[in-house]
């Protein structure tokens, strides 16, 4: 299965394909990711921190979020928070170490932000980082991408599903299609440099005919 | 496990969370029961707490603060209550799917006396015999490790129940195992133990070893 993934998404990147993943959890480039599925964006000193699609999808409908206070320390792997969900708590930990110097107040009246918007309105604490060294511990897209995939995939099979998932059946139809748009243009270049050339032949080699 | 102290059952179920954590302890699940207690989750919604807490003494019975998920609810004799302490992680479910796993051990359990129970609307956690309540969860997942867990009513003293606005939902009743069939219960142990069952065939938990203070499930024969 994975190495089905691998050729798949390597052939999309060659061909430089965006996939849209519809019904399936997105992973963002250029944000690190802890294996308890929070996400980090670091810029300069300053580091933005929430749970990636995949964590909200599993949680259902947040209807609470605790926030920590502004000014309070997390450190890498410790929870800082937690959300409630159908009737469940979950801890939110935190990828980095540092100090607390921004909380997303908006999340203590629109809780539903975190799953409508897990990368970008549902952020849920900035952080001035500590120790930077971290980040190179955490997955980045690619990996957690992979074991994402893994982890839903095992999820998928528990349910009566066809030999192939979704997403691999539509990544291989996106190719194929893909190619099989550049043979149809290609053809007809061809088709047109042939006609022309026919033309040019007709004009300048009327003497033939 | 038998009654105990609602207290008592929250410290041995953190120390069991990060014996779990460690991996000391295979999958493990408590069953027992609590002296009357009411008992608050982490948004603390004290406001569904109909009588003032001096009150509660004369009724005989404590509040208690927790770090679970849900509304205010209510614990008493004669209420089998199950808390899971295993690790979702392990067995790769989230919050979601787990909640419904448990609603739908109950509502196995419950068919068990020929009683149609489903899982609530959305955002109506818990289960639902028509527009009354019988089953009631609340849940924390720290580190993928869950604790708190399930209440399931078999016979409690339901006056209880009017003293809260049982978890946040008004103008819905309360019910119990008892009042839904007319057929002879069997002690309550007996339907404990096949709560039990009915969770553990659910979750795909092969073997069952049973301990005179709960039971503890070894994760092996997963159907994955």
């Amino acid at each position: 299965m994975a190495s089905r993934l691998l050729w798949a998404s390597r052939a999309a990147s060659y061909l430089r394909i965006s996939v849209f993943h519809r019904g399936f959890a997105s992973v963002v480039k250029d944000l690190k990711y802890l294996d308890s599925h929070e996400w980090v964006k670091v810029e300069g000193n300053s580091a933005t921190v929430g749970i990636t699609d995949h964590a909200q999808d599993h949680l259902g409908d947040v209807v609470y979020v605790e926030l920590p206070e502004v000014g309070a320390p997390v450190s890498h792997g410790s929870s800082f928070g937690a959300v409630e969900s159908v009737k469940a708590t979950s801890d939110i930990n935190s990828p980095i170490s540092g100090k607390v110097v921004e909380v997303n107040e908006e999340l203590n009246s629109s809780p539903g932000l975190i799953n409508s918007s897990p990368y970008d309105k549902g952020w849920i604490i900035k952080v001035e980082v500590s120790n930077s060294g971290e980040l190179n511990s955490l997955m980045d897209a690619d990996k957690s991408h992979l074991s994402l995939f893994i982890h839903s995939n095992s999820e998928l099979a528990a349910t009566p599903s066809s030999g192939m998932s979704s997403y691999d059946i539509h990544l291989l139809l996106t190719v194929a299609y893909r190619c099989f748009i550049a043979l149809m243009v290609i053809m007809y270049i061809e088709v047109l440099a042939l006609g022309s050339m026919l033309v040019v032949n007709y004009f300048i080699g009327l003497h033939v005919w | 496990m038998g009654t105990v102290n609602y207290l008592d059952a929250l410290k041995l179920q953190e120390k069991l969370v990060a014996d779990r954590k460690t991996s000391k302890i295979a999958d493990t699940v408590l069953s027992l029961q609590h002296p009357p207690t009411y008992t608050l989750g982490k948004r603390r919604t004290d406001h569904n707490l109909l009588i003032p807490e001096s009150e509660l003494k004369k009724i005989g019975a404590e509040l208690c603060y927790t770090q679970r998920g849900g509304d205010i609810t209510f614990h008493g004799p004669h209420q089998a209550i199950l808390y899971p302490i295993i690790s979702l992680r392990d067995i790769g479910i989230g919050a979601r799917n787990y909640v419904e796993k448990l609603e739908l051990s109950m509502i196995e359990l419950a068919s068990l006396y020929g009683v149609r129970a489903c899982a609530g609307q959305k955002g109506e956690t818990g289960v639902w015999v028509g527009e009354r309540k019988i089953g009631a969860i609340g849940v924390r997942i720290s580190y993928g490790i869950t604790s708190h867990g399930l209440a399931f009513n078999i016979d409690p003293d339901l006056s209880y129940f009017k003293h809260i606005v049982p978890c946040g939902i008004a103008d819905k009743e309360v019910t119990s195992l008892r009042k839904e069939t007319d057929s002879v219960l069997p002690t309550e142990e007996v339907i404990q133990e096949q709560l039990i069952s009915c969770f553990a065939r659910l979750f795909g938990y092969s073997n069952l070893i049973w301990r005179e203070k709960g039971s503890i499930l070894s994760d092996n024969g997963e159907n994955r």
